[in-house]
């Protein structure tokens, strides 16, 4: 070989492996193969009862698509795009013919009339009750979308979502993963998880939910707050750079925001929203007209109002008889973790990352 | 100490300055893979919602002002607690019969601000703007940004919060099909949104407020002195003002809004020697006042404040770094004794290596983007036109001395979506579920 062409070979090799890491660069340029926008996320977790709509459009729209016998009396088929289901009008114990040897369900269940359930039943795919629906006991569901009223039996799971167009009803120890909706109220027992759920009312055991706050004592009932040493005004609100007690019966008029630990005391009456950036304390029977806010935990006592959203990035715990948010202004409870005492009426979402439970 | 002593130290303080930048990219982007993601705001869908104006600055934005206008008004927040000012200044192409034409059509919702006279430039627009408008708080987009029907909601629940002063969305490119650059670019934005803005959110430290898809509270913004209409940048100055007087600013990632990105190198060019400008101008009022450690602030946001005030200026610093490292090896200096060698790493893994692959490699894997990642060593080219034309920017005297008499003036970032119709390109917002 002679010496300019080993020279030309060598450049060329030490070229080709330089440009080697290069080729996939060059190939998604040339031939672009991932050059779609990032999607975006366009309806977000807030929208509670998406995927019950969801559903309902597409039974719909499948159904829709046969034969006029399958939309008379009972019927085992198959939805237009191959989805097994069927369809109980008369008959509850129809669904034990359809169920599989370990006796779960694999079919889209649509119940055209009120229906009760012994329980135990398992349903792979969703549950479409077009009437009043009362599950048994120890029921597992992927996913139950109700056009009336529906409750689930004690001990029951929900893996996916759950909505009712009337009252969703759950008794004592379910687990309701997923979205928990309801378009008029929800009812939870004792013992009950969730990760989210949204009604205009959402009530653990008895309570009923507010219109309004409850009216303000004459002023002259209040302490007048002293404003401690370290704080300072910041437009709308004051600002406490220490940890901070708010001593029973003060009025508080604005906002708060405390950059340590916050206690409020029974009685008192903040006119605005608080923030903490430490936990915050609320004890029994104080009212905060707008949000309820830390960086930590919040435990809400027994009797207290609270107007606007409660937000934590830690533990939301809320004492018996608390109210959040009324009827006419809804709004939202979102933390790692929410514990609802017995009493509690949330009027609007109550959102967790890492799950929420009901217990005395 | 001899002449080459100096350089050697010189070279010493370069090469500590980019160990420090790249300490703070690794802290970024590991705090992404492992890190807990912070977000207390986005969940939450019903609540009181405040009075928003929708600010929308135009100077001859005939190609996209129409769409923009369109996606606002089918936001989903309720009609009645929003309304959209179009704020046009001086446009000389059809920008003003679009705007008024919306406004005939949507009486109420759209509320334009035309102005004729006053500074030109986008701060000042803003404050003519917000002096005449009753809202609680002021969005603010651009007008070539696709805003998504939750998006006002999402960008507005923060204020919930007392203490937060403005909210930051994610901008997200749309036409990344078209170029090199665009690619190069979205593979930017995702780094730099997905990793540095949401991992400042979740250390806690300073999200800035990046001048549009985001929004400012009236009280704060009033507290502070409005907009300053001879900033440069008036986004990176409001977010400085808020956090040295005791505000918060909130990152958002899920907040998401389309944008067009540029398409040529040279609009690129300006764009970011205006951001530059602008950057540096905060970094002389705001940097020495943030050093002296208000005590309100903890010691990491302050230094996270410095560092993200002075950016802008690693660029400059590293190519005196090239050119000292040169001249310590022309002067003798024995490389065996290590400067030189350190600095390479240094650099190396500042603008080369960490920016360019993990940065942006992580911010692609957690958008689960695949095949657009194998662009990345192209980013190299985009790294160096940025050295460069940064560099000159930083270099020049907009960048560091007051602002002249004229004041700032609209710099334009050129449009490239065809005609002025609704919509052309991006995909539905609302054509994807969660990720």
């Amino acid at each position: 070989m002679s010496e300019p062409l080993a020279v030309a070979l060598l450049l060329l090799g030490t070229l080709g492996w330089v440009a080697l890491p290069l080729l996939p660069a060059v190939l998604e340029l040339v031939r672009p193969t991932d050059v779609d926008p990032l999607v975006m996320v366009g309806r977000d977790n807030a929208d509670i009862s998406r995927f019950a709509r969801h559903f309902r459009e597409y039974a719909m729209a499948n159904l829709t698509r046969l034969p006029s016998e399958a939309l008379r009396g009972d019927y085992f088929g198959k939805l237009a795009d191959g989805t097994h289901f069927v369809r109980v009008a008369r008959l509850t114990h129809v669904l034990e013919r359809g169920a599989l040897p370990d006796g779960s369900h694999d079919r889209v269940v649509i119940l055209e009339h009120p229906t009760e359930l012994r329980g135990h039943e398992r349903f792979r795919l969703e549950v479409w009750a077009k009437a009043a629906f009362h599950g048994g006991p120890a029921a597992t569901y992927r996913a139950v979308l109700g056009e009336t009223g529906v409750r689930l039996g004690a001990r029951s799971t929900v893996l996916r979502w759950v909505h009712a167009t009337g009252v969703l009803d759950v008794m004592p120890e379910c687990r309701l993963f997923g979205r928990v909706s309801s378009e008029r109220e929800i009812r939870l027992g004792d013992g009950v998880e969730f990760q989210r759920m949204g009604a205009p009312a959402v009530i653990v055991g008895q309570g009923t939910p507010p219109s309004a706050l409850p009216a303000m004592s004459p002023p002259a009932s209040y302490a007048v707050m002293d404003e401690p040493e370290r704080s300072r005004r910041l437009g709308d609100h004051l600002r406490v750079e220490t940890d901070w007690y708010l001593p029973p019966h003060t009025l508080v008029e604005g906002h708060l925001v405390v950059a340590g630990r916050l206690h409020v005391s029974p009685g008192v009456r903040i006119r605005g929203s608080v923030k903490a950036h430490g936990p915050l304390e609320v004890d029994q029977g104080a009212i905060i007209e707008g949000s309820v806010v830390s960086r930590d935990g919040i435990r809400l006592g027994a009797g207290c109002a609270v107007g606007g959203p409660v937000i934590a990035e830690g533990t939301i715990e809320i004492g018996s008889g608390t109210s959040v948010g009324t009827l006419v202004t809804p709004t939202t409870v979102t933390g790692r973790r929410v514990r609802l005492a017995p009493g509690v009426v949330v009027c609007g979402h109550i959102v967790t990352e890492e799950g929420g439970v009901t217990a005395a | 100490m001899t002449p080459r002593d100096v350089v050697a130290l010189a070279l010493w303080v370069v090469v500590a300055i980019l160990v420090i930048y790249t300490i703070r990219h690794y802290i970024f982007t590991l705090n992404r893979v492992f890190g807990r993601h912070r977000q207390p705001y986005v969940d939450i869908g019903v609540a009181d919602w405040p009075v928003v104006a929708v600010f929308v600055p135009c100077h001859n934005e005939e190609r996209v002002i129409a769409g923009m206008l369109e996606a606002l008004l089918a936001s989903d927040y309720p009609a009645h607690r929003y309304h959209i000012v179009p704020i046009d200044d001086r446009s000389t192409d059809r920008t003003r019969a679009i705007i008024e034409d919306f406004a005939t059509r949507y009486p109420g919702r759209v509320r334009p601000h035309l102005r004729d006279e006053g500074k030109p430039g986008k701060a000042a627009a803003l404050l003519d703007a917000t002096s005449r408008s009753d809202a609680e708080i002021f969005l603010v987009f651009d007008a070539d940004y696709l805003p998504g029907p939750n998006l006002l909601r999402q960008l507005v629940a923060p204020f919930l919060d007392p203490e937060v002063g403005a909210t930051m969305g994610r901008v997200v490119p749309h036409n990344l099909n078209r170029t090199l650059l665009t690619r190069l670019l979205d593979l930017e934005r995702s780094g730099g949104y997905q990793v540095d803005q949401q991992a400042r959110m979740n250390l806690d430290l300073i999200p800035q407020y990046g001048g549009t898809v985001g929004g400012v509270r009236r009280t704060a913004l009033l507290d502070v002195g409005n907009w300053d209409d001879d900033s440069l940048a008036e986004d990176t100055d409001m977010t400085y003002r808020l956090i040295l007087r005791g505000w918060r600013v909130v990152y958002q990632n899920r907040s998401e809004c389309y944008e067009e990105v540029p398409e040529t190198w040279p609009t690129r060019i300006r764009q970011i020697q205006r951001w530059a400008r602008g950057h540096n101008q905060c970094f002389r009022r705001y940097g020495f006042r943030l050093l002296r450690f208000p005590s309100h602030l903890r010691v990491g946001q302050v230094l996270d404040g410095v560092l993200l005030l002075g950016v802008f200026a690693v660029a400059p610093v590293l190519l005196l770094g090239w050119a000292l490292a040169t001249a310590l090896y022309f002067m003798g200096y024995p490389v065996h004794q290590g400067i030189i060698v350190l600095f390479a790493v240094a650099s190396y893994a500042t603008l080369g290596n960490f920016a360019a692959f993990f940065e942006v490699a992580t911010a692609a894997r957690l958008d689960g983007s695949r095949n657009r990642i194998r662009l990345l060593p192209f980013l190299a080219l985009g790294f160096l036109v940025n050295l460069l034309a940064i560099s000159r920017a930083t270099l020049s005297r907009r960048s560091w001395l007051k602002v002249g008499p004229g004041g700032p003036r609209w710099e334009k970032t050129e449009r490239y979506r065809p005609g002025n119709g609704p919509r052309n390109g991006p995909p539905s917002a609302d054509a994807g579920g969660p990720r």
